[in-house]
């Protein structure tokens, strides 16, 4: 049986740290850009994002990005924080990793493609992996904090 | 609502064709619970009583789409309810609820009630088949269809009407016989205005908005509703430089209709020379915004117009003044006329004083010496003949309550 983390390479925590900074700084940097996306698309006026009919995109995509990049400084102080002597066993650990990694794509992720397609005031059906993230985000932050 | 509250119910939704069953569609109900849903707002009614007004003033208005109007409120409508007991007592306690928004024949004549005007209406008051039942949606869309050609604001523009129920396409479905040779009913050219439905059958005859607005009541042109009810006739509204008696002589001739007696000025004066000196501020402000109209411009000249619109630029209520100015920045020479009918009465004499100080000096002022517009045979108006309709004005205060 291969060790806890094997899968992703990260096997001790200072892997781990590795790995979570690196995801939270390209998290940023993603997450970022799409603001200074949709900063634009407000400057410009462009109405596929402003009109009062693609209010749910506009809604959608703004929690897109205010998630993506709070999740990459999430990663970040994660990545910090394994610094820090804890009680941390190499499987909870991986599902912890795994668990803030899924969360980050999920919950972004949902919001961005329920804002692609949407109907009316509901967003599309992509927004149906944000329940899925936000669970994975809450099992991680339980195990980040039982683990302190 | 209560059970799309529920996303996966919603979402079920979403992925088939048919129609919701919980949210009310107009197009789907029955011509009059159509009409109701846009009666609402667009109509004129009041509480039936006071423990009505309680309640809706407690809970809101207990009328939904679908449901019947008139079991949840008093729709006005005095060409049949006129001696109720509920309009008794309405004009019990406000005696001009009646002539502040409906003409004397109870025709509504302000805007924004178009359901008192549809529902006396014979295409919709006398139709027995609901495909052919005359409703709001028979030339409205509330959401532009997905086929218009138009931009939306254009769309907007023409008070959202439909693509293809503009012109003669919203009557034209049910009166296809007289669509098939216009020209025969209208007996005037068939590219002229003359010929469009809506100018003779849906005259501008309702004020609102610092306008006219078209009358909802369908209805056919005569002399009789101006002489007996004091409502502008189509004909007339165009044709600003003839005489009620010119109008009736043709409707006699094209349509057999026996035209009443007319008084001595009704016969020598155009109807709307009459309509700007002697008529109400409702009136005079109908009068006023119809020698703005293109179509009317063009089918009685426009710079005789000029001493009447000039003589409104004084009048006492200020949206007569209003529409009189913008009929005149119409006229040719007078787009940038400075003129702001809210200014102290000096001032807007003033500017009145130039505008026919202008005129007088320009051609415009002697190309029509015609008695029935007021000017002699030199060209001069025959002021004498202006202040005698002037002093039969009609002075009643009116609040047009659109």
């Amino acid at each position: 049986m291969p060790p806890a983390g094997a899968t992703t390479g990260a096997t001790t925590p200072a892997d781990y740290a590795r790995r979570h900074l690196r995801f939270g700084w390209w998290s940023l940097l993603v997450f970022l850009t799409l603001g200074l996306v949709l900063e634009t698309l407000h400057g410009f006026k462009v109405g596929f994002y402003l009109d009062v009919a693609n209010s749910t995109r506009r809604l959608m995509w703004t929690l897109a990005h205010a998630h993506g990049a709070l999740l990459g400084l999430v990663h970040l102080v994660f990545g910090l924080s394994l610094r820090v002597p804890g009680e941390r066993t190499p499987a909870r650990l991986a599902l912890l990793s795994r668990a803030l990694v899924g969360a980050t794509v999920l919950l972004p992720g949902g919001f961005f493609l329920g804002g692609v397609t949407f109907y009316s005031g509901d967003p599309g059906v992509g927004v149906a992996l944000v329940p899925v993230g936000a669970v994975l985000l809450l099992l991680a932050v339980l195990l980040a904090a039982r683990a302190s | 609502m209560r059970v799309n509250r529920n996303p996966l119910r919603r979402y079920a939704g979403y992925g088939d064709d048919d129609a919701d069953t919980t949210i009310v569609q107009p197009a789907r109900l029955d011509p009059a619970r159509s009409a109701e849903v846009c009666g609402q707002c667009h109509g004129i009614w009041t509480f039936r009583d006071a423990a009505d007004e309680r309640t809706a003033n407690a809970h809101g208005l207990p009328y939904r789409p679908g449901d019947v109007l008139r079991e949840t409120r008093f729709v006005a409508q005095p060409k049949v309810d006129g001696s109720s007991d509920q309009m008794r007592a309405l004009l019990a306690a406000d005696p001009e609820f009646v002539r502040g928004s409906f003409w004397a024949d109870g025709q509504v004549r302000v805007s924004g009630r178009e359901y008192n005007g549809l529902i006396d209406s014979p295409c919709f008051a006398d139709a027995a088949d609901p495909e052919r039942t005359m409703t709001c949606l028979s030339c409205h869309a509330m959401h532009q269809s997905a086929g218009d050609p138009r931009p939306t604001a254009a769309w907007a523009d023409t008070h959202q009407v439909d693509a293809g129920r503009e012109g003669d396409g919203g009557c034209a479905g049910c009166h296809a016989p007289i669509a098939a040779d216009v020209a025969a009913h209208t007996k005037h050219d068939v590219d002229s205005a003359g010929s469009r439905c809506y100018n003779c059958h849906m005259p501008y005859t309702s004020y609102g908005l610092l306008r006219a607005i078209r009358s909802h009541t369908v209805t056919s042109p005569s002399v009789q509703e101006s002489v007996e009810v004091g409502r502008p006739n189509a004909c007339n509204l165009c044709h600003l430089d003839r005489t009620l008696a010119w109008t009736g002589d043709w409707l006699r001739a094209w349509y057999g209709i026996r035209p009443p007696a007319l008084e001595v000025e009704e016969r020598a004066v155009a109807a709307s020379v009459l309509w700007v000196l002697r008529g109400d501020a409702g009136l005079r402000a109908l009068a006023a915004w119809h020698m703005g109209w293109e179509p009317a411009q063009e089918a009685s000249g426009s710079g005789w117009t000029v001493p009447y619109l000039g003589e409104l630029l004084g009048d006492p209520y200020d949206a007569v003044r209003y529409v009189a100015a913008q009929s005149l920045r119409s006229l040719p020479g007078l787009g940038n006329l400075d003129y702001d009918y809210v200014a102290p009465a000096a001032a807007r004499r003033e500017a009145a004083v130039d505008v026919l100080r202008a005129w007088r000096s320009s051609p415009a002022a002697t190309e029509r010496r015609d008695a029935r517009l007021l000017y002699a045979r030199d060209g001069s108006l025959d002021t004498a003949a202006m202040r005698r309709l002037f002093d039969t004005r009609d002075r009643r205060p009116l609040f047009l309550r659109e």
